[in-house]
């Protein structure tokens, strides 16, 4: 792997909750290479969005923060100031939000909400700002763009809503995207694409992306590499086809047995993983994943498992070999 | 936008008669006539005042005329200024208090939201924290005790401002009772834009913003604060009502002869004619401030509709 | 995020929240105790609210005086009627009474404040000498306000020695030219007069003093005086029974005013929300154009021109309050009522009047509480406002009066110089510490019933 673009070691959040604290993410390491597109998968709730927005500081204020560094290039974000976050956020990261619906601001046209990093960022004026946000309108596929730019957020779908939002983001030609549920909240055909999109102008700006959902489907299609996390841990790294191929960790195969197959028999059952996804309140002390794994014995409820490596990428926290066959 | 305005613009008139008759069956129910109160008047003069006024006739028909006067812009005679009509007297007093109004509001709206948004800036700071305190005491201190006690500090005490001369009042003790008359709706445009504030900032396209590294600042005075605004809007419509009700012993504390003042002395004078074209008068300034108010949404949030 | 502990009712997770917001609990403790002492009034101060004592005039607070009567009687066979106290149980009263006769000057003020003319029933003089103390009286021209002066003397065209004016109008000095100071003693027989003596000498009529003349009062040589923990006012009444009593009429107009409110509000909005659809539209139209009106106003001219009675009060106050109600329990009902539970109670066959009251309404109750706590200092405001110019009830033939009243009778006793500040002081601290507490005591409510609403939204 070369040199990294983004590169995190030991992220942690904790929200300070009226019932005490709660860890989120728990000691992540991450890395992408430029230009790469890595995904991060877990069901709802295991820390994917925390992870995805600590990197910008973009968490709300009950949430602390500790990472050993997060570095993007050679800035660490994890001591940088609030100026330098600034001046990285919408210009060298760009994010994309969940919800369309909620996530353009109601008040203002989506010619001024588009050409805003523009000009905070590049110093355009309000001409060249307006020029490049209708080039933008158009490279995400927004029809009419000329009159509809004065328009706002109300006046379009959500698909649209979504574009326009990737248009934001993509505004100052950034060096990675940290898309999060990009397509959650869309309609299916809307789904395909909104990814679509987002691998196109991935690989045409040569653009490293964090993709975050809980759909492995949706990974599949537009990264290169996964990142599998499991109650604010990551238990499997690897690249895509192993990690499709040959599943590690029993988690990552309980998510795999619930992808809906097109291609599949119609007869089998779509498998979902048993038991309720942990609380993170009480800090585990022992594999986190244990209480609904199938596999578990008595070794797996003493320690927290490591990083193991599988092969040269491919790397699991599980302390069972389970046997190949078992890879649906 | 046109439906909208039509729709009010029927409506006013509406709302301006059953205030009118309201106010009229109000005036003539009440026992006692406006010459009561004078006992020396003899029983001659008291039906010939009866008469000029038409206080003879049977209810109805004054109810006509008055209406049939008042289609006409003509508020009738001031009983108990010998004279005078009402619209002289309204023309008079109307204009002190437009300016107490507007200045207060003005006042109000400025600093109210002025101190909510930097108090949801500074969320849970010692500023935060004592603003908040003054708007609970601005709320609940009556006027009518903030009034002589800035009087007697400002111009008993420390001499800065002198009572109106012949000139009208000075531009200084005017400010100071539109700050008395501004308090209490300062305090609570302050408690809405903060708390409204607080609401926008947290919203997801708050945080869309950040995400694009759009400085805080710029956060809360483009993307937040019409958001921030729509409750104080809200608010807006019933506190001119307040205002103006305020403006009643604001001028009579500061000795400012305004309408309110005038309001006050007819109706404890049982003067029929300047009660109820007072009561007009402020109505219709209402509803005018209502409307306007509506319009304010829409500049607002475009998503408001008028229909 | 606020997490509802298992097992607990909405209504007892809210009691909870609320106890732990000390700002609500000191609220609520300040309003209960308020109430209370208003309630029970006649367990706080012995003193009659509506009580006059010209005589003896503005005291300050922590002041005691002479506790007689404004007219005192001690006739043999009768019992004695000399003092609001209880003197039945004494052997012996003694009275020391002014007897003086008393010459009349007007003193007469430029603009300046100074002395402009001393008239007497003589004519005019250029100087008065006061050389004893308790025998040289201010009283308003009116008559309403009586003053022991010290020693001093006024001379024409300097400012009076001690503050003598307020204003500009004159003052009466009522002056003895011959001091004669008499003393009465009654002798007791089980609670009744005996027999009364003068100086020695029997009267066997008895006799009956003005308030005003009497400088001394003891019985079996005890003197009998009274104390106001907050002074009195210009006619001598009790100031602190007059916030007490004063407070019965803030607190119950409040009260029912906002009860008033609620009766209408949650009928109207319960119909409107209920029946839904035209009626609907019909209704809030209605509200929408009742908002435009300038309710205070008529509520103004209401009071003025039928009079002030608490019963208007409520009513008008009410009135002018319940539109809220109605647009609040009208949105909560017309969420409701697709809800299941309602749904299935109309198909059962229920009464629409019994689905509204059993379902609908209870279950509004959050917002209606809330709406509730915070529309009663907002009433007693109202009132309090209507009080101060003239129009609000009184109880006691006109001698008891709101907050509102006594602030406004504060504010226009006020010297020039801040002289008499407790009257405006006291009635203004209590009405603004009771608002101060029902505001944080709604707010609190708001926060404990609806924690999403929290931080302190107007
Ligand atoms: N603002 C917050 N306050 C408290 N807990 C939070 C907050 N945001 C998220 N959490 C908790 O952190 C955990 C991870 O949340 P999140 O990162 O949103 O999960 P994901 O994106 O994987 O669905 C969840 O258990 C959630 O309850
Ligand atoms: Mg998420």
């Amino acid at each position: 792997m070369s040199e990294p673009l983004l590169h995190c070691s030991k992220l942690s959040v904790s929200f300070r909750t009226d019932n005490g604290s709660l860890r989120a993410v728990d000691g992540i390491d991450l890395s992408i290479a430029p230009g790469e597109a890595l995904g991060l998968v877990g069901e709802s709730g295991c820390g994917k969005s925390t992870a995805a927005m600590a990197i910008l500081g973009l968490l709300p204020r009950s949430a602390q923060c500790q990472a050993d560094a997060i570095r993007l290039g050679d800035t660490d974000l994890a001591q940088a100031s609030n100026r330098v976050l600034r001046s990285v956020r919408g210009r060298r990261v760009g994010v994309v939000f969940q919800d369309p619906m909620t996530s353009l601001n109601p008040y203002l046209t989506v010619g001024k909400q588009i050409g805003e990093p523009l000009r905070i960022h590049l110093g355009l004026n309000a001409s060249q700002a307006k020029e490049r946000s209708l080039a933008l309108m158009r490279d995400v596929g927004i029809p009419d763009a000329a009159t509809r730019i004065n328009r706002h957020p109300h006046e379009f779908s959500g698909g649209q809503r979504q574009r326009l939002l990737i248009a934001m983001a993509l505004a100052c030609d950034p060096e990675l995207l940290i898309a999060d549920e990009p397509t959650t909240a869309l309609d299916v055909t809307v789904q395909a694409q909104i990814l679509d999109l987002l691998r196109r102008e991935q690989q045409r700006r040569n653009m490293a992306l964090l993709l975050v959902s809980h759909d492995l489907g949706v990974i599949a299609h537009t990264c290169h590499r996964v990142a599998v996390m499991y109650a604010g841990r990551i238990v499997e790294t690897a690249n895509t086809k192993p990690l499709f191929a040959n599943p590690q960790h029993p988690y990552t195969r309980g998510l795999l047995a619930a992808i809906p197959r097109l291609d599949g028999d119609r007869g089998t059952e779509l498998t979902t993983i048993p038991g309720l996804p942990p609380r993170l309140s009480d800090g585990w002390q022992h594999c986190a994943f244990a209480p609904r794994c199938p596999h578990a014995e008595g070794r797996c409820r003493i320690d927290i498992p490591n990083m193991r490596q599988h092969s040269d990428e491919h790397h699991h926290r599980c302390i069972l070999d389970l046997p190949a066959g078992d890879a649906p | 936008m046109g439906r909208y305005l039509l729709k009010r613009l029927i409506q006013a008139p509406i709302v301006l008669f059953l205030i009118v008759t309201c106010s009229f069956v109000l005036v003539r129910l009440a026992p006692g006539g406006p010459f009561d109160a004078e006992r020396k008047v003899p029983p001659e003069v008291e039906a010939a005042l009866n008469e000029q006024y038409h206080l003879d006739e049977s209810i109805p028909m004054q109810y006509g005329r008055f209406l049939l006067d008042l289609a006409q812009g003509d508020l009738g005679p001031a009983i108990k200024y010998p004279g005078r009509s009402v619209n002289a007297i309204i023309a008079d007093r109307l204009p002190p208090t437009l300016l107490l109004g507007g200045y207060a509001l003005a006042l109000a709206v400025l600093i109210g939201v002025t101190v909510g948004v930097i108090g949801a800036r500074l969320y849970n700071t010692v500023f935060d924290h004592a603003s908040m305190v003054f708007a609970l005491l601005g709320i609940s201190i009556p006027m009518f005790v903030v009034g002589p006690l800035l009087l007697l500090a400002f111009q008993t005490q420390w001499r800065l401002v002198s009572p109106p001369g012949e000139y009208g009042p000075s531009f200084a003790y005017l400010s100071l009772a539109a700050l008395c008359l501004a308090a209490p709706f300062a305090a609570r445009i302050a408690r809405l834009c903060r708390a409204g504030m607080l609401e926008v900032v947290n919203q997801d396209f708050a945080r869309t913003a950040r995400a694009k590294g759009v400085p805080e600042w710029r956060i809360v005075t483009v993307h937040c604060l019409r958001g921030a605004l729509t409750p104080v809007v809200s608010f807006l419509g019933p506190a001119v009502a307040s205002v103006l009700t305020g403006s009643l012993v604001v001028e009579s504390i500061f000795l400012l002869k305004g309408l309110g003042w005038e309001f006050v002395f007819s109706a404890i004078n049982r003067d029929y004619t300047l009660v109820i074209g007072t009561v007009i008068v402020y109505s219709s300034l209402l509803i005018i401030a209502n409307l306007i108010v509506d319009l304010c949404y829409g500049l607002l949030d475009p998503r408001v509709r008028y229909d | 995020m606020t997490e509802t502990a298992p097992g607990l009712s909405p209504g007892a997770a809210a009691w909870r929240r609320l106890r732990r917001n000390p700002l609500a609990m000191g609220g609520l403790v300040i309003t209960v105790v308020v109430v209370v002492m208003c309630a029970f009034a006649p367990l706080f101060s012995g003193h009659d609210p509506g009580y006059q004592r010209h005589w003896v005039g503005a005291l300050t607070p922590g002041s005691s005086h002479i506790d007689c009567l404004r007219e005192n009687r001690l006739i043999p066979g009768q019992a004695p009627d000399v003092s609001p106290q209880d003197l039945s149980a004494a052997t012996t009263i003694t009275l020391a009474a002014d007897e003086s006769s008393y010459r009349e000057y007007r003193i007469i003020p430029d603009t300046e404040g100074r002395i402009r003319r001393i008239a007497g029933s003589q004519g005019e003089l250029d100087e008065l000498v006061l050389n004893q103390a308790a025998l040289a009286r201010v009283a308003l021209i009116d008559g309403s306000r009586g003053r022991n002066l010290a020693p001093l003397s006024l001379r024409r065209g300097e400012a009076p020695p001690v503050p003598l004016f307020d204003g500009s109008a004159a003052v009466v000095l009522e002056v003895a030219t011959e001091a004669r100071i008499a003393s009465y003693t009654a002798q007791l027989n089980n609670g009744v007069v005996s027999a009364v003596q003068r100086s020695g000498t029997a009267l066997p009529e008895g006799i009956v003093i003005t308030g005003d003349r009497i400088t001394g009062m003891e019985a079996d040589g005890r003197s009998i005086t009274t104390w106001h923990l907050l002074g009195t006012d210009i006619e001598g009444r009790a100031l602190f029974a007059r916030i007490l009593y004063g407070g019965r009429i803030s607190l119950l107009v409040g009260a029912v005013a906002t009860l008033v409110s609620l009766l209408i509000g949650v009928t109207y909005g319960a119909v409107a929300g209920y029946v839904g659809g035209r009626t609907d539209r019909v209704l809030m139209a209605g509200v929408d154009v009742l908002y435009g009106l300038p309710f205070m106003f008529l509520v103004i001219v209401l009071l003025s021109f039928f009079g002030s009675n608490i019963l208007l009060l409520f009513a008008a106050l009410g009135a002018v309050q319940w539109l809220t109600m109605a647009r609040i329990v009208r949105g909560q009902i017309l969420g409701l009522r697709e809800a299941d539970f309602v749904a299935a109670a109309r198909l059962a066959g229920t009464p629409a009047h019994i689905v509204i009251l059993r379902h609908l309404v209870p279950n509004s109750f959050g917002p209606i509480v809330v709406y509730a706590s915070l529309t009663v200092p907002i009433v007693i405001l109202e009132e309090s406002f209507l009080a101060f110019i003239g129009l609000s009830a009184s109880f006691g033939d006109g001698q008891v009066h709101s907050w509102g009243a006594l602030v406004k009778t504060g504010v226009d006793s006020l010297g020039s110089d801040g002289s008499f500040a407790w009257l405006l002081l006291w009635p203004s601290l209590v009405m603004a510490a009771t608002l101060i507490a029902l505001n944080v005591l709604g707010d609190g409510i708001r926060d404990a019933l609806d924690p999403k609403l929290s931080r302190g939204a107007a």
